[in-house]
């Protein structure tokens, strides 16, 4: 269980580095050090994103590259293919809606403020994701059962409620949006990645309240 | 889709990764959170909810607001019932401010080009990164070819103030805003005759007016007995919030409105007549409304006693003034053989019959307090403009109707001083030398001004129109000290604008912002592009730079009130994403600046003077109000009368002042950013009229209304040379040399006083241009929509809202899909957005039904617009009863929109006309070089 939960936070923050821009050697190099299974749900997304890493290409100009997709998908300027706010998904089209405003108000009451501020909408992607890892470390960390099962309840709730009504529609737009492969099996590796923790948890927790 | 596959929770670990150990070791790249305290978290939550009075820029009327947050979110905006500017009202596009503000299409992030200029390629960069390049190539272009080659393009929204300071204290005199593309021929008479700019209707209420037993009380009551409104459209024009309620609230009080436009606009609705003239004839109906009026008046007569002599007190030169006037009515017209300025030779330009025109004329003269006001799409637009805004100048002013309640007030005058030492117009006076014709020549940072002494001596407003030509040609001086100095255009800024789709042909400013030299390179090295939203001009820049919006900056407002109101411009919520104010922005390329060894940016200019935001916007309110105290009834009757006031209103109302005879001010208690915010975000001084009495608040040489406009005066023995034109006479006598903007009309030099000159492109009053009357049948106008410029057309409540048959809902159901910046620009996403019909408002062609059934159109048919030249725009028409035959109008910026940034409206562009690509780019108006948008005239072709 703890080397679970201890995996669980590393893939969160993990995917939480692949949506910060800029995308950074370190990042790059711990998804070249990732290996799953060859039947893994990860394998296809993880394989397209190494294959893309793999180019025989110089290791600057390959983050260069990277970048500049990344900021046509994402960033912009104007109207990107993959606007990365859950609010673009779930508000007509509009930001800072309904979704970041919730998710800010869920960040504080576990008393956590992202580190850019406010300045980002809340509902980010990154910053979506960098509450799940929060909220791992802190079932990591938690001393008592109780406070541990909170905060994977937590997590639960925040997936189902806050990341997976949205997610799979943006992970699609950028899978569409893109022909480099660092991009599509980014789209891929990401969505399933949620999904089978979303459906770990969901176990864990049905076992736990019958175990208790 | 994404496939997926079911996995049972024992296999989680194996299957998300061969080792649990490497998966938690990326742990070490952080959650991006950290841990508050209770007590922090709290305050955070309680942060997030305020009510912040502030000001809009949804357009530039700029109304005051009073704005809700909650949640650390803009949720409400309502209008500040304290600002009388806008007394509590707010509009469609004002509300809409949520939209923009939280509008996905919004530029978020610092970003520098990675592909060719217009194909839409950026890479996002750090702050720091952006700012390096920016600064490193301003110092490169600044050792090779001098400051004066870059030029910083403000836009139209009035904080604009830390642009102007760094980049004059960098040493460029090229610090534009947007005015010069908008309508400087129509500011023209007030700037000559009262070194003002802005003539509208004393119908801004409540003003706040002392009593006769000296309190003040703000006063409701509309006077005005007639308005007549020339190409002015306030109820969809942005700037004049208070015009629109004014005008319906002074109608119901008794006043007469009457409008004068070739279209039944929005303000045509609630007039008691309109008059539908021919475009560009707005010259010939004044003239013959001065002349009708000089002809019939009597003095003794209650009933034509049209002119009120005592303008005689507080003016001069009007007997030159009417002298040259009347010279050309023994002139007769050569297109139509007919007297100039008489009835019927009005009648037969502007297709108002003479008895139409001398009603008109007689109903100005004998109704007191009037208005004659004229605006941008009309006068405004015209190669001529200029004459007819002196014409409406001078009918204003000898009907008595200036400075009276009920009025005419220039507003200009009057409204509270502002800025300061923070507009940077200390760096201009600096002294610099270059090396001119092999010889060294000193002079002033401002006398290197490539149109002030270039091609446009009399362009006090600069000359964005002609950008185009100079980014390909360079500059060379005409008039000053460096005359003959050659210097090209080498970094362009440009920051809330949108030229390629507002500052004259849109293809010619294509053309020079890609031009290259014969090295492959782009003549203009370096563009930047500033703004909260991503325009055509964006397309083409090399460094796009996120600029806070209007809900997230501090400034200061004051649109054109009647008498001294400020209003702050606060932080309603942080800026969101990277984006910053311009006093960051422009502090932040100051230290890069200085860090790189700029020896013009000094530490004690920037951040140690304005250490923080509020200290640069409290150096711009110590001006404030700085009008003279004047007028009836005197503001303040306790303190002395003629000095200026600066201060606090209520400082100066308590007396807690200093008079200093020897400067003629009273100085109460400066304005800060901290008074404003603890009086509702607002400072109101007392409204008097009469203000032209004694000097007053008029800003000629004389501080008389002046009728001439280079003269001579004998002081102290010694003769000086004054008035408005007679700076740049003296240039031209100086260099013996005439700028060509005048040339073309065959002048030597600006003349003394009243003169006339016919528009161009115009078939029915230029002989040069009759000859397309009958091939190109149609004049093409333009006219507002309700968006900010062409800034706010992403926005969708207003997509949805049609404007006065000019931005209609002629959509068809559309399934479209979305368009984004691909890797080989602009590139279809593959997501379907259906788009019902009738769902969505888009640019048309406006056109009079009649035309439209003669040619076999109906409504909804695609046709294509060429002028003489070749220029080619298409668009919908729509047929209505409500524009005058032989007229097309078009909204300006409203159409052919090819930013993606625009969202639907973009969706649409193959389909909706874009008036500047009908532009003659060459027809720039000769005093002052804007473009003449108003004079194109087109054949039509049915295409669909």
């Amino acid at each position: 269980m703890e080397e679970e939960l201890r995996a669980r936070e590393g893939l969160y923050s993990l995917l939480r580095a692949l949506f910060s821009y800029p995308l950074t050697y370190e990042v790059v190099d711990a998804i070249k050090s990732l290996t799953v299974m060859p039947d893994s749900p990860l394998a296809s997304g993880l394989e397209q994103m190494q294959s893309r890493l793999q180019e025989p290409v110089d290791r600057g100009a390959l983050i260069e590259a990277l970048n500049v997709e990344m900021t046509r998908l994402m960033e912009g300027p104007g109207r990107v293919p993959a606007p990365p706010f859950a609010s673009f998904y779930l508000h007509g089209g509009q930001l800072m809606g309904p979704a970041a405003t919730a998710a800010r108000q869920l960040y504080l009451k576990w008393q956590a403020i992202p580190e850019t501020g406010w300045q980002i909408p809340a509902d980010h992607i990154a910053i979506e994701l960098g509450f799940l890892a929060y909220l791992a470390r802190h079932a990591c960390e938690a001393t008592a059962p109780e406070e541990r099962i909170r905060a994977l309840q937590a997590s639960l709730d925040f997936l189902r409620h806050h990341v997976w009504n949205w997610l799979p529609g943006f992970c699609q737009a950028l899978k569409e949006a893109s022909t480099d492969p660092f991009f599509t099996g980014l789209a891929e590796f990401t969505q399933e990645a949620v999904r089978l923790d979303l459906q770990w948890l969901e176990e864990l927790l049905v076992e736990e309240a019958h175990r208790s | 889709m994404i496939a997926t596959r079911k996995v049972s929770r024992r296999d989680f670990l194996k299957i998300a990764g061969a080792s649990a150990g490497g998966l938690a070791a990326m742990a070490a790249l952080g959650s991006g959170f950290r841990t508050l305290s209770a007590h922090e978290a709290q305050q955070q939550q309680e942060a997030g909810s305020r009510v912040v009075y502030t000001a809009c820029v949804m357009c530039p009327a700029e109304c005051g607001l009073e704005v809700h947050v909650e949640n650390g979110v803009v949720s409400r905006i309502y209008g500040n019932i304290h600002v009388p500017y806008n007394s509590g009202t707010v509009c469609a596009k004002g509300i809409s401010g949520l939209q923009l503000v939280y509008s996905v299409n919004r530029i978020k992030y610092p970003m520098i080009r990675v592909g060719e200029r217009g194909e839409g390629r950026f890479k996002r960069v750090t702050w720091e990164e952006a700012l390096d390049y920016i600064a490193t190539k301003l110092i490169e272009i600044k050792q090779k070819y001098g400051p004066e080659s870059v030029i910083m393009d403000c836009g139209d929204v009035t904080d604009r103030d830390p642009y102007y300071y760094l980049f004059r204290a960098f040493g460029t005199p090229h610090t534009v805003e947007h005015g010069s593309i908008c309508d400087t021929p129509r500011r023209h008479g007030p700037k000559l005759m009262f070194g003002g700019k802005r003539i509208e209707p004393d119908i801004m209420r409540p003003v706040l007016v002392r009593q006769p037993d000296g309190s003040l009380k703000n006063d409701y009551s509309y006077r005005t007995r007639l308005i007549i409104y020339v190409g002015w459209n306030p109820f969809t024009a942005t700037r004049i919030n208070y015009e629109s309620r004014g005008t319906v609230e002074a109608r119901l009080a008794g006043a007469r409105i009457i409008v004068i436009d070739p279209a039944f606009s929005n303000t045509a609705t609630k007039a008691d007549r309109w008059i539908p003239i021919r475009p560009g004839t707005d010259a010939d109906l004044f003239a013959a409304m001065l002349r009708y009026i000089l002809e019939n008046h009597r003095d003794d007569d209650p009933f034509r006693r049209y002119i009120d002599w005592s303008f005689k007190e507080y003016s001069q030169g009007w007997e030159e003034f009417e002298a040259a006037f009347r010279s050309w009515w023994d002139k007769k017209d050569p297109l139509n053989g007919l007297p100039y300025f008489s009835l019927e030779w009005a009648a037969d330009r502007t297709g108002i019959d003479a008895a139409t025109i001398a009603e008109l004329a007689h109903t100005f003269g004998i109704t007191k307090p009037a208005a004659l006001v004229w605006g941008m799409n009309g006068i405004g637009h015209h190669y001529n403009g200029y004459v007819a805004s002196i014409l409406g100048t001078a009918l204003n002013v000898i009907t008595g109707n200036m400075e009276v309640p009920g009025g005419a007030i220039d507003t200009e005058l009057v409204k509270s001083s502002k800025g300061g030492k923070t507009s940077g117009g200390d760096f201009l006076k600096r002294e610099v030398t270059r090396i001119v014709n092999g010889r060294e020549v000193k002079g002033k940072i401002e006398e290197l001004h490539m149109d002030g002494y270039g091609d446009w001596p009399a362009a006090w407003d600069d000359v964005v129109g002609d950008y185009p030509r100079r980014f390909i040609e360079g500059v060379t001086l005409r008039y000053g000290p460096f005359r003959g100095h050659h210097y090209p255009i080498k970094a362009y800024f440009i920051r809330t604008g949108n030229p390629v789709i507002t500052g004259s042909n849109t293809q010619k400013w294509i053309e020079a912002l890609t031009a290259k030299d014969e090295s492959g390179n782009y003549k203009v090295e370096l563009v930047v592009y500033i703004d909260t939203v991503f325009l055509e001009t964006g397309l083409y820049a090399d460094v796009i730079l996120p600029e806070a919006s209007s809900l997230e900056r501090m400034s200061l407002s004051d649109i054109y009130p009647v008498h001294p109101v400020l209003y702050l411009r606060d932080f309603v919520i942080r800026p969101l994403y990277e984006s910053k104010t311009p006093y960051e922005i422009c502090w932040a390329l100051a230290r890069k600046l200085y860090e790189k060894g700029d020896p013009d940016i000094q530490p004690k200019d920037f951040w140690e003077k304005y250490p923080t935001e509020e200290d640069f916007w409290n150096e711009a309110l110590k001006v404030a109000p700085g009008r003279p105290n004047t007028g009836e009834p005197l503001p303040y009757p306790n303190l002395p009368k003629g000095y200026k006031l600066l201060g606090t209103p209520d400082s100066l109302e308590a007396g807690r002042v200093q008079i200093d005879d020897e400067k003629k001010e009273i100085r109460g208690e400066p304005l800060t950013v901290q008074w404003l915010r603890e009086h509702h975000g607002v400072a109101i001084w007392p409204m008097s009229w009469k203000r032209f009495h004694g000097g007053g608040v008029l800003q000629t040489d004389s501080k008389k209304v002046e009728f001439v406009w280079d003269y001579t005066v004998e002081k102290d023995g010694k003769i000086e040379r004054k008035g408005r034109y007679s700076k740049y006479n003296k240039l031209i006598e100086e260099a013996g040399e005439t700028p060509p903007g005048i040339a073309r009309l065959g002048w030597q030099k600006y003349p003394a006083t009243f003169y006339w000159f016919e528009t161009r492109w115009n078939p029915y009053t230029n002989p040069d241009y009759a000859k397309y009357r009958e091939e190109y049948p149609f004049q093409v106008i333009s006219g507002r929509v309700h968006h900010a410029m062409s800034g706010t057309q992403m926005v969708d409540w207003l997509g949805r809202l049609p404007t006065e048959d000019l931005w209609a809902p002629l959509n068809d159901e559309r399934i479209v899909e979305e368009v984004i910046i691909g890797e080989n620009g602009p590139t279809p996403t593959g997501r379907r957005v259906r788009i019902p019909r009738g769902t969505w408002s888009i640019g048309v062609i406006q056109m009079n039904r009649a035309d439209g059934e003669r040619l076999g159109l109906k409504t909804g048919d695609l046709v294509e617009l060429e002028t003489p030249q070749g220029f080619k725009t298409r668009g919908k028409v729509y047929l209505v009863e409500t524009i005058r035959p032989g007229v097309l109008r078009v909204p300006l910026g409203g159409g052919g929109r090819f930013s993606p940034g625009l969202g639907k409206t973009y969706v649409f562009h193959d389909i909706t006309p874009n008036h500047n690509a009908l532009v003659d780019p060459e027809n720039l108006s000769p005093i002052m070089g804007q473009p003449a948008y108003g004079d194109v005239i087109v054949k039509i072709r049915k295409i669909g």
